[in-house]
């Protein structure tokens, strides 16, 4: 197999999984290593293979995703980590974000959705709402005023002032088009930097901690 | 100090016009109006007697001219004399009734025509003030009159220097001497009784003050001092009365107090501290006024003496009084801009020529018939004062006032900003409340309703297109779940945030059915009162408008385009345009049960539905206000997913 995307999917729900299953078969250069129904399965299955993507819900009949998301993460780091949600609800997503996801689909994308987000995240570009982008936005801006006391070594922005640009755009609206056209880049890097976002959210990374310290409290976004 | 001080240039024409009015007033009060038809008679022969009652002396006197001062003999104070004086009367003149006209004199007299004992002052005119000498005026009975000369005898008592003297004398027609009489007699009788009568209301208006306010000791003190005032001007009305002489006497000694308060009156006044202790400066006073008694009680051994301690302690101290506290009042006035101290120096500077005309008088240099003016510079410095206290006063209540009013601001600025911080964090508890509640539905949806909607499609899907009816159903189910899971979200009144998540949604329901959107979002104006109610709503409406674009335009493309409302639409914040380029006819179609969906769900948004359908394909228009609607809490069952 010539440079194909290989894929291992967990999903606990049968129905779900042969069709989310059959639609990734569907997809040209993509295999499908293994479909796995419990977190056990899923762990078996990744002692075999190393898939370029792993496919996984959050809720398993046998534990939660984020642990299977962060062994993989550890293990795999090259392993590109796609988490699917029914609603694609900022709850679930970012989630799957802090514990190492770099994308999400939701769970009944037709076919041709979930093969074009598989590409789009192997070719470092990752999906974003904009109730997340929303989401990340009030985190950030509450993890300095809350961090500062503590910190007063000045941990590094958190987010460069481009990415909260983006992120901006997207939660007001805005199409990649447009926003790549406000921010003077091309259509084809806002997804990048959203890849490189969820990077920087992920709790392995440094910034983790002020994010994490934030994360429970709830700061109304304007004011 | 809040009266106003006016610029320099305006105080100083102020203060030239008041001396201005001081000298006119000292250059024209003093000379007494003298009757026309009536003789003058200046020249007298004066014998010393030894009591006032005591036989007339066969010495006929020396010659002396009116007016006369009398000097008392050598180690004593007071003097008392006859003065013999012969006037002539025409026998063609008629027999109307005659009088004599004395302006002034000191301070008893006793008038005698032909030997006829006519009237003694003693019971009509206190002689007891030394500074208050009156007018006289005696009726010549007709029988006593005789044609040719006359004589008359004015046997005179002055207690002290000061008051033992005689104007000119001026006889005739009653008629002709009396209005020279009564113009003399309002200026130095009943002018001065009406000032006391004024000094007693405006104490008694202070000390009124000062009972409702003790800590007002300027108010006080300023009382205590034109209640001496008042004591002073008493022998004025105590005339005939059987009064020992001595004690009217005393209210001289009230201008010694008065001098003695004045100082720390004006410190108060001005703010500043007392230059000297009450308790020391009232030695001065005290020891003259316990003189003063001792003399009562044996005038002959203790009178010369108290003559020396008047002269040199006295009067000086009351000199010194009076001099620091212009000081203190002059120094506030020019030295501390005090508003208060610059209307008492302009009283100061009104009563200077009164004071300088007096000097002259005392010192000779001024004839001694005019009368000392100075009774009347010491109630008007007192009136103005009082009424500088009284405007003080006001002025203290207006600022109280102006103080509570500007409390009152705060306060309710403060009661405002504790209800705006109350209502904010009550929106923070609602919000963190809805935010919850959200977040909980949502995990109950997706790992619920939301994934058994899933599964469905999932199944449906894998069992062919026979299942595909069910399976666009449960995906409709499912989008509008997500639907009303996004109108729930909190973005304040962020319009354009909202309508994001109304693009995810219709995004990939769009490109599912082949059609391509067009998203045009330019920055919009936040729209108050934005609640999951209105989203979902707007939501619905737009679904509606979209669904109607791709079942019946015929069109692959739908524009969605939010701008703020164009100017020609007051009162519109936001327009958000629903177009295709289809074929049409929307408006038209039978049974558009989604027109009128539209149409209600505008109204729960208060806002403009415009339809255009025709050829060139259908454009909905949705014109949103500045602030939404309240929405009843029951307004909508089917919409309102209300948490708060």
């Amino acid at each position: 197999m010539e440079q194909g995307i290989t894929v291992i999917l967990v999903e606990d729900d049968a129905p779900t999984r042969d069709f989310l299953a059959a639609a990734l078969a569907g997809g040209e250069g993509i295999a499908l290593l293994a479909a796995a129904g419990t977190l056990a399965e899923a762990r078996a299955a990744l002692e075999r293979a190393r898939p370029s993507v792993l496919v996984t819900d959050l809720k398993l009949p046998d534990g939660h995703g984020t642990d299977l998301i962060r062994e993989v993460r550890r293990r795999h780091p090259e392993t590109e980590i796609m988490v699917i949600s029914v609603l694609g609800d900022e709850v679930t997503v970012m989630e799957a974000v802090r514990a190492g996801a770099s994308g999400y689909i939701l769970k009944d994308a037709r076919p041709i959705d979930l093969i074009t987000a598989v590409r789009d995240l192997m070719e470092g570009r990752s999906p974003i709402s904009a109730a997340i982008a929303r989401h990340i936005i009030r985190r950030v801006h509450a993890a300095p005023a809350e961090a500062a006391p503590e910190a007063p070594a000045a941990a590094p922005p958190l987010l460069t002032s481009r990415e909260m640009d983006i992120l901006w755009g997207i939660a007001k609206g805005f199409t990649y088009n447009d926003l790549a056209d406000r921010l003077g880049i091309s259509r084809q890097t806002v997804p990048s930097h959203i890849k490189n976002i969820y990077r920087k959210l992920e709790v392995n990374s440094r910034s983790e901690a002020v994010f994490a310290a934030v994360e429970m409290k709830l700061i109304k976004l304007s004011e | 100090m809040a009266v106003r001080v006016p610029p320099a240039w305006r105080l100083a024409v102020l203060y030239a016009l008041l001396v201005l009015a001081g000298v006119a007033v000292a250059a024209s009060s003093g000379r007494p109006v003298v009757p026309d038809a009536a003789l003058a008679v200046d020249r007298a022969l004066y014998t010393d007697l030894a009591a006032l009652d005591a036989p007339v002396p066969a010495d006929p006197g020396r010659p002396v001219g009116l007016p006369h001062r009398c000097e008392p003999p050598d180690g004593q104070v007071s003097c008392t004399g006859l003065y013999r004086l012969t006037f002539d009367r025409r026998p063609d003149e008629a027999a109307e009734p005659w009088a004599v006209y004395v302006p002034t004199f000191g301070s008893r007299l006793i008038v005698s025509v032909n030997g006829y004992r006519l009237a003694d002052s003693r019971p009509v005119r206190t002689g007891a003030l030394v500074n208050q000498a009156g007018p006289f005026l005696v009726t010549i009975p007709p029988p006593v009159l005789r044609a040719g000369e006359n004589a008359l005898d004015l046997r005179m008592e002055g207690w002290s220097r000061t008051a033992g003297h005689i104007d000119r004398v001026f006889v005739g027609p009653d008629a002709a001497v009396r209005p020279a009489y009564r113009a003399r007699e309002a200026l130095l009788v009943t002018l001065p009784r009406l000032l006391i009568a004024w000094q007693a209301a405006l104490a008694l208006s202070l000390l009124i003050v000062w009972l409702g306010r003790r800590e007002e000791w300027t108010h006080l003190t300023m009382g205590i001092i034109l209640g001496l005032g008042v004591l002073h001007g008493l022998p004025l009305f105590l005339a005939g009365a059987n009064w020992p002489d001595w004690l009217l006497r005393a209210a001289n000694l009230t201008g010694l107090w008065q001098a003695t308060l004045l100082p720390g009156l004006m410190a108060s006044l001005v703010g500043r501290p007392r230059p000297l202790p009450l308790r020391w400066a009232v030695v001065v006073p005290g020891v003259v006024s316990a003189a003063f008694a001792a003399v009562a009680a044996d005038p002959g051994l203790f009178q010369p003496w108290f003559r020396w301690l008047w002269l040199l302690g006295a009067m000086p101290w009351a000199l010194a009084m009076a001099i620091v506290s212009a000081g203190i009042v002059i120094n506030a006035a020019f030295r501390r801009n005090h508003a208060a101290a610059r209307i008492i120096c302009g009283g100061l500077l009104a009563i200077m020529p009164l004071m300088g005309h007096d000097a002259l008088v005392f010192l000779g240099v001024l004839a001694d018939q005019r009368p000392y003016l100075s009774r009347f510079a010491a109630p008007f410095l007192l009136t103005v004062i009082s009424a500088t206290l009284m405007w003080r006063f006001a002025m203290a209540l207006n600022e109280v006032s102006r103080f509570n009013a500007k409390l009152r601001r705060e306060v309710a600025a403060a009661e405002e900003a504790l209800r705006a911080s109350f209502a904010r964090e009550q929106a923070q508890i609602r919000a963190t409340a809805l935010e919850s509640e959200r977040l909980r539905l949502t995990r109950d949806l997706h790992d619920g309703l939301a994934g058994q909607l899933v599964s469905m499609v999932a199944q449906c899907e894998l069992r062919g297109p026979e299942y595909r009816e069910v399976a666009l159903a449960a995906r409709r189910a499912l989008d509008d779940l997500r639907l009303v899971v996004a109108s729930l979200d909190d973005v304040g009144n962020d319009l354009a945030m909202m309508l994001a998540l109304f693009r995810e949604r219709i995004g990939p329901q769009l490109q599912a059915q082949g059609m391509e959107l067009h998203w045009r979002m330019a920055p919009l104006p936040d729209v108050e009162g934005l609640r999951s109610e209105h989203a979902l709503a707007l939501f619905r409406l737009l679904q509606e408008a979209v669904t109607n674009a791709v079942r019946h335009s015929g069109c692959r493309e739908v524009t969605i385009a939010m701008a703020p409302a164009p100017a020609e639409r007051p009162g519109r914040a936001v327009r958000i345009v629903v177009a295709d380029r289809g074929r049409g006819g929307f408006a038209e179609r039978p049974g558009g049960r989604g027109i009128a969906n539209m149409r209600r769900r505008a109204a729960v948004l208060g806002a403009d539905l415009g339809v255009e359908s025709g050829e060139g394909g259908t454009r909905i228009t949705i014109d949103l206000p500045h602030a939404l609607p309240d929405l009843a809490p029951a307004g909508d069952g089917a919409e309102s997913l209300r948490t708060a």
